[in-house]
């Protein structure tokens, strides 16, 4: 088989996930980068339905949707699983890894490129979430237990939780050492850098969201 | 593990209870249906689903699992052997049936609900154009995973006709509101397959009765109108 392609965007936290599922496995991959704000024919012929990243290229097959990506990449290749293998603990790694989709990502997010009252609205309700997922984590060194798993990986664009969290805190600092999330992790500098210059797209996006 | 005890705690008008009734329904699974009071919750879905107090949640050995579509993968994956499998056997197949349901849900569902509950007519009209056009992805969908068989499925019933077919009451009730999402000349291949759906034994026994569901949806809606006016 040809080797796999992933569509992906400087910054995306949803790339991000299917990077890790891909670095967990130890699959070779080759990376595209797409300028968001001026997608490309690739982009827009393998994702038509919702023109975002990532998208995975494997030999003829085209994934898109990161968590999809996580469970196809976890299913396609030899390596450490990312999902159990019960269909209990399945069904309890996919409803977390969804509370997190549904639930957290939004207000955690929207809370960084809104302002005033609006944010405090954001920031109370992320704060509501992320509480549910500390008495989650509940003294494991991952969601998944002692290895990363597909909860991890959904959880991580929330880096940065405040102190009222301490097993959230100790869980990125697990998460951010990780060999695998390591290789995928951009410079963090030139993160900051680019979230400050695409400061004012993101606030507009937050607004037109609301 | 096959066996043991399935419970579901669920109500009549729920498309998401029905999408687990029929799964249980096609693998032959029998179980005991609960049906909640959503204004006076039971102590038992609340304990079972403590995070969204919502139905559907099946209780399979005292062990709850919440998320209609998280339910149905479960059953698929509990009771392998038992009946039919819903979700493909080859795993991007898997992979597209998986596209799709979540399609379904938050955009097909997300869109078409907000039909009803818009604030305003212009939002409304927005949603009715959103709908088609999902409707318009589904009938490719329909093309691309059915291969000129029956179902989404293939030969018989598999995921994606189980998340989109819980849907069928919520069409009949749009079409008193004269509003068709699959009508025969826009979605030619999904109007057929829901009829052909709608025939099964197994989705007829769960079925919402349509005029009860009308009734019950315009007083939900008159509450819900009420409640923004004595704001």
């Amino acid at each position: 088989m040809s080797p796999v392609k992933l569509i992906t965007a400087f910054g995306s936290p949803f790339a991000h996930r299917a990077e890790v599922a891909l670095a967990l496995k130890g699959v070779p991959f080759e990376l595209i980068t797409e300028d968001l704000y001026n997608k490309s024919e690739l982009l827009l012929r393998h994702n038509p339905i919702h023109k975002t990243v990532p998208v995975l290229l494997h030999d003829d097959r085209t994934v898109s949707e990161s968590l999809l990506i996580v469970e196809y990449v976890d299913e396609a290749f030899d390596g450490p699983r990312i999902l159990p293998a019960d269909p209990y603990d399945r069904a309890m790694a996919r409803f977390w890894a969804h509370f997190v989709e549904n639930k957290v990502s939004k207000p955690f997010w929207m809370s960084f490129w809104t302002e005033g009252e609006v944010r405090e609205g954001f920031v109370k309700e992320a704060r509501e979430m992320l509480a549910v997922l500390e008495a989650q984590l509940d003294g494991k060194r991952f969601f998944g237990g002692e290895s990363l798993g597909l909860v991890d990986i959904a959880a991580i664009g929330l880096m940065g939780s405040d102190d009222e969290f301490p097993a959230l805190r100790r869980w990125v600092k697990e998460y951010t050492s990780h060999e695998a999330v390591k290789k995928c992790t951009p410079d963090a500098q030139k993160l900051i850098a680019y979230f400050v210059e695409n400061e004012e797209k993101y606030q507009q996006i937050a607004k037109a969201t609301l | 593990m096959a066996g043991g005890e399935l419970k579901l705690l669920g109500t009549w008008a729920s498309p998401f209870a029905m999408r687990v009734k029929l799964a249980l329904n096609f693998k032959g699974l029998s179980y005991d249906n609960i049906e909640e009071d959503l204004r006076n919750k039971s102590d038992l879905l609340i304990s079972s689903n403590p995070v969204h107090k919502k139905v559907p949640v099946l209780i399979h050995n005292g062990k709850p699992i919440c998320e209609s579509r998280i339910i149905v993968e479960y059953i698929d994956e509990a009771f392998v052997g038992t009946g039919p499998s819903l979700l493909p056997a080859d795993l991007y197949e898997r992979a597209i049936a998986r596209f799709w349901a979540a399609y379904i849900d938050n955009k097909l569902l997300a869109s078409w609900f907000q039909t009803f509950t818009g604030k305003t007519e212009e939002e409304k009209a927005e949603a009715v154009k959103q709908t088609l056009a999902a409707a318009e992805h589904m009938e490719a969908a329909f093309k691309e995973c059915s291969k000129g068989k029956p179902f989404f499925g293939g030969n018989s019933v598999g995921y994606v006709d189980v998340t989109l077919g819980s849907l069928v009451a919520l069409v009949r009730t749009s079409e008193t509101y004269d509003f068709k999402p699959f009508d025969a000349t826009r979605s030619p291949l999904l109007n057929a397959w829901l009829e052909r759906f709608a025939a099964l034994d197994a989705v007829k026994t769960v079925v919402p009765d349509t005029d009860r569901l009308v009734d019950y949806a315009k007083t939900r809606l008159a509450e819900a109108a009420a409640a923004v006016s004595n704001n």
